[in-house]
């Protein structure tokens, strides 16, 4: 599955009145999956892609969303 | 009635892991590249603290996203 | 008779046309419906001009604490709302042992956002079990309750600590069955579970911990008096949502049961989201399976403030990367002309005033400035002589980052998808979370918004099909057998409204939480009465009445 990547990420209202970032996953066999992210997720996950603008997510390997975890917050 | 294909997932049996589930959903596969698969299936569970602990009532997808399912999963 | 309601326009609930006709009450019921009444009752009301309906049935709320001191479930009451279903997420407030309050106390406050005071001397604790909950209702109801047991309340009592640990041993699921029997004997509606609530430290609540096989056994104990499994699904993602659907199915082909999941929402990322799953319970439903999703009819609003870095700020990188400083630098860079110039360029691009424009002050801290409160970024802007990104900064400078800002209508928001969506015959309207959320949004008015948007703005609905919608149709999805339509021998809930003016009123602040806590609401618009059990419950003269005609309903 190396293959995945980050297809886009759009900032969508959440459930509890908060935005939240949605990123778009392209799998190799060409389905598609979301994540949702909290404000504090996403702001890990720029940091990881090394990135300040939301369209530079896209095309990022799929494998950064799984160290949001390992990665300290502001 | 027929249901249409849909993706397919399975739960947790009691006291499963990672591995366990590896071996029962995608037999065959080598672990390491099965482990890797159902990771990057099953983002949502790598992205609540603690990573990847299995909750019993847990979807867990055992492919990836159906192509031509419109971008939605 | 006790109460004869003349001259009104009777939209009885079964969604054909409404008709001139009085109606009468004897006894807490429906006696009479349609033609002239002779004689005189009690008490008469004058509906000339107005919509006489059935009662508003509300299937998904949080009010569970709130109604031990306000049984009037305010100010849900006072849109039309005559029953509602509290208990839903898998939580309720029993059964519950003593040494587990603290536990429900944090889940609740996560969800509800109700302040310690609520749960400090504004009840007493009496009962652990579910009729001893329902006992502590008693004489106090305004509106009428059909309340859900909660699976993780239920999960608690039988396993303690263990119940965010493991699966159930087999005499665990025995004993929870035990349990979920007894809530249901007492007047339990169904139970509800969820597989997305978090406590007050983000862990899991107990639900999330059971193996299917746990809520199968739960479910077989629903079959046995064919009553209600509610469930909150991962409704952020749609292959999951969809994968619920089928679990909800298998369920209810099983045990024959009702099953319904909520939310559904619609977005304008996700536009393929609500029809895949619609479609899928659509093959369900042609299966013989009940799997209703609920969905809510107001948009969904984004707060946001300067003290976070807010992914409402993402959309302009140079503000997204400034709100991420540490406080103080943030400060200087905001007070900087220069930068402060750049940021504006960067969000008003050309002149191009519309991305703050219509945002609204939420919330300041400053006294000089409450009369902002409620207004729009561009009217201040218009009256300041300056830009919606000046005024924004501004106020939040003066506010020491505090001010809350509002940006209304950001997702579940397009009146031409939505309308449709709610007239869909497999959708549910419901999912208003009623009593939760308090400190963050207001709960409350989602029929008027109905009426106002989706049958007087856009017709999606007719008047009669918006009224069977939310109370034949919730009243026959639930099983509630003696409510919902307005027909001689049904409980006599009736709501009274003026159809060219029904809608929400404008979200305010209110201080009305025990301790007067804060929480935001919507009053209502166009209501003119609301009638519980045949008494005057609310009317537009009298306000609240102190009549306390609710009851605890169920299938």
């Amino acid at each position: 599955m190396a293959e995945a990547t980050i297809e886009r990420a759009v900032v969508t209202p959440g459930h509890d009145g908060s935005a939240e970032l949605l990123v778009t996953i392209r799998y190799g066999n060409g389905g598609s999956g979301h994540v949702s992210l909290d404000a504090g997720a996403a702001e890990r996950l720029f940091d990881l892609c090394g990135v300040t603008r939301l369209e530079d997510l896209a095309g990022q390997p799929w494998q950064h969303l799984t160290h949001i975890l390992d990665t300290p917050g502001d | 009635m027929t249901l249409s294909r849909s993706r397919s997932f399975t739960t947790a049996h009691p006291g499963e892991d990672w591995p366990d589930i590896a071996r029962r959903a995608l037999p065959g596969e080598a672990t390491d590249a099965a482990l890797e698969a159902l990771k990057s299936w099953n983002l949502h569970l790598f992205l609540r603290q603690p990573g990847g602990r299995i909750l019993g009532s847990d979807v867990i997808f055992t492919e990836a996203p159906l192509p031509g399912a419109a971008g939605d999963g | 008779m006790d109460l004869i309601i003349r001259n009104g326009r009777l939209v009885d609930g079964t969604g054909l046309p409404g008709f001139l006709g009085d109606l009468g009450v004897a006894d807490g019921r429906i006696v009479h419906v349609g033609g002239r009444i002779p004689g005189r009752a009690a008490r008469e009301i004058d509906a000339a001009g107005a919509v006489v309906a059935p009662g508003f049935i509300d299937p998904h709320t949080h009010f569970d604490v709130q109604l031990l001191w306000d049984g009037q479930a305010r100010p849900a009451l006072e849109h039309g709302i005559t029953t509602v279903v509290p208990g839903n997420c898998s939580l309720s407030l029993a059964p519950l042992k003593a040494e587990h309050r603290p536990r429900l106390v944090g889940m609740f406050q996560q969800i509800e956002e109700m302040p310690d005071a609520a749960f400090d001397g504004a009840f007493e604790w009496t009962w652990e079990s579910f009729d001893g909950y329902l006992d502590a209702l008693e004489g106090k109801l305004g509106v009428n309750v059909a309340p859900l047991a909660g699976h993780s309340v239920i999960r608690l009592w039988v396993m303690g600590d263990a119940a965010t640990e493991r699966a159930a041993t087999a005499e665990e699921l025995t004993a929870m069955q035990a349990l979920l029997r007894q809530c249901l004997e007492a007047g339990a509606i169904g139970l509800s579970t969820s597989f997305v609530d978090v406590d007050e430290k983000l862990q899991p609540v107990p639900s999330r911990y059971a193996h299917f096989e746990e809520i199968d056994a739960l479910a077989s104990v629903l079959g046995e008096y064919g009553r209600m499994l509610q469930v909150v699904p991962e409704f952020y993602a749609t292959d999951i949502t969809l994968a619920r659907v089928d679990q909800l199915a298998e369920l209810s082909l099983k045990h024959q049961i009702p099953t319904t999941f909520s939310p559904l929402f619609d977005s304008a990322a996700t536009p393929d989201n609500v029809n895949r799953v619609l479609a899928r319970v659509s093959e369900q439903m042609a299966r013989g399976a009940r799997v209703w999703p609920q969905v809510q009819t107001r948009p969904i609003d984004i707060s946001f403030t300067f003290e976070v870095a807010s992914l409402m700020f993402a959309f302009t990188p140079g503000w997204y990367v400034t709100m991420r400083l540490p406080r103080e630098e943030k400060i200087a860079a905001l007070s900087n002309p220069e930068r402060l110039d750049e940021l504006v360029d960067a969000a008003e691009p050309g002149g191009n005033i519309e991305r703050f424009e219509s945002v609204r002050v939420r919330a300041v801290i400053r006294r000089e400035d409450e009369a902002l409160v409620g207004r729009t970024l561009g009217d201040i802007a218009a009256e300041r002589g300056s830009t919606p990104a000046r005024v924004m900064v501004a106020i939040a400078l003066a506010n020491d980052l505090q001010a809350s800002f509002l940006a209304a209508d950001l997702g579940h928001n397009d009146p031409a998808r939505i309308g449709p969506l709610l007239a869909h015959p497999m959708v549910h309207i419901g999912a208003s979370d009623g009593g939760a959320h308090i400190q963050s949004f207001a709960t409350y008015g989602d029929t008027g918004y109905l009426f106002r948007h989706f049958v007087r703005d856009r017709q999606d609905f007719t008047l009669e099909g918006a009224v069977k919608k939310i109370t034949a149709d919730t009243a026959r999805i639930w099983g509630i057998t003696d409510r919902g339509l307005l027909k001689p021998g049904m409980a006599a809930d009736i709501t009274i409204f003026d159809p060219d003016v029904i809608d929400r009123a404008e979200e305010e602040v209110a201080h009305d939480m025990p301790e007067q806590g804060m929480r935001y609401v919507r009053h209502a618009r166009g209501i003119e009465a609301v009638i519980v059990n045949g008494e005057l419950a609310w009317s537009t003269q009298g306000g609240y009445s102190d009549a306390h005609s609710g009851r605890v309903v169920n299938a």
